[in-house]
């Protein structure tokens, strides 16, 4: 038989999680696996509105454990296939190759994805979402594990000037 | 003669050409008349070393016609861009600035053609490609054609031929030419875009390239 003092302690945890997914969806933030400090935090995760079914993903990390950590994997539920891509530019052409083995996100840094170099590619984007909506998905990291974000899907002026707020701040 | 002897001597041909213009841009004080033009006039693509005459290819459009790029796009300013629909990242982000900046030039605005060319043969299919410039704006005309007919009109405009890059589960990217190409008004392509350009600065320059009369 369980005990009050469990129960009691199983309704905290609970509130505690509601809280923390409130606290991420009010904020826009996403909290890692340790609720209370966060060992990394998402922002500016957006989508612009795709033109076909294929679509890219961009969003900001930063590192708060001062660890650093590893992007293995990201998991959006509208997308039939996912796969992380760089965009590079050589000798007058742009080149797209996928990003094996995840990304680094480097001890008390950012680990940026922008317009026009590291993106998270969706493929087979169904339904197709559009302007003003928000995508919900799933980043997965080594240490921080599965973070939940939720993505706005943007113009891509929008997307764009997200990328020079962040090369100068 | 081979085929595929001749698109290799072609290929070649381009490949020494873009290597001129490289060196010729490239030489400190080797500015050309076209590339102190450019820079006077503050425009923010870089000015080919030698212009080229307008390219001269026949692709088909969105609609399923023969479309002759030189006889349909004569004497007006064009922008002609080399890219694929299943690009995710740069093809609708330099469309989108073009189409922003158009909307910026609502006096101007039938005086320019944008020209998108799918150099995916088998995905860009005259119906996609048309849906997925609808989405940028609809005036933009659309181009797709068979992989000969795409390999030469990428020659004809001097821009290096696009190709299958990586294979992965689920689809393949596509290297392409990263510019948009500019053909002035007297015929002359002049100018390449890099896909940094924003539309801000396509709206300051598109109204000069439409009256600038360049120098040669």
């Amino acid at each position: 038989m369980r005990s009050i003092l469990t129960r009691r302690l199983d309704h905290l945890r609970h509130l505690l999680l509601c809280t923390s997914v409130l606290l991420a969806a009010s904020t826009g933030l996403s909290l890692g696996a340790a609720a209370a400090e966060p060992m990394v935090v998402v922002r500016d995760a957006r989508i612009p509105a795709p033109a076909a079914d294929v679509a890219a993903l961009y969003f900001v990390v930063e590192d708060r454990s001062g660890k650093g950590d590893r992007l293995l994997e990201v998991r959006v539920p509208i997308a039939r296939q996912v796969s992380i891509h760089r965009t590079t530019h050589k000798d007058g052409m742009s080149h797209m190759m996928p990003v094996e083995g995840g990304l680094v996100l480097p001890a008390g840094g950012q680990l940026a994805l922008e317009p026009g170099g590291l993106h998270v590619m969706l493929m087979g984007v169904s339904p197709m979402p559009s302007l003003g909506d928000t995508v919900p998905l799933t980043l997965v990291f080594e240490r921080a594990g599965e973070v939940p974000v939720q993505a706005r899907v943007v113009s891509y002026a929008d997307a764009a000037a997200g990328e020079k707020r962040h090369t100068h701040p | 003669m081979p085929r595929s002897f001749v698109s290799l001597l072609l290929l070649l041909a381009a490949a020494l050409g873009l290597a001129c213009d490289a060196g010729g841009a490239g030489q400190s004080g080797g500015e050309s008349a076209a590339q102190a033009t450019a820079r006077r006039l503050g425009l923010h693509g870089t000015a080919l070393a030698a212009s080229l005459p307008r390219p001269h290819f026949v692709l088909t459009d969105t609609a399923g016609h023969a479309f002759d790029f030189h006889a349909r796009t004569q004497g007006r300013l064009t922008l002609l861009y080399f890219g694929y629909t299943n690009c995710p990242d740069i093809c609708p982000l330099q469309l989108s600035h073009l189409a922003a900046a158009l909307d910026k030039l609502p006096k101007l605005r039938d005086q320019i053609d944008v020209v998108f060319v799918g150099v995916d043969a088998a995905r860009d299919t005259p119906k996609r490609v048309r849906s997925w410039l609808d989405h940028f704006d609809p005036n933009f005309y659309g181009l797709t054609g068979t992989d000969l007919a795409l390999q030469r009109a990428q020659l004809a405009a001097s821009v290096p031929t696009a190709s299958v890059e990586a294979r992965f589960k689920g689809g393949y990217t596509v290297s392409h030419a990263g510019w948009v190409l500019v053909v002035t008004p007297d015929d002359q392509l002049r100018l390449r875009y890099q896909s940094s350009v924003g539309s801000d600065e396509w709206a300051h320059d598109l109204p000069i390239l439409l009256k600038e009369k360049w120098p040669g």
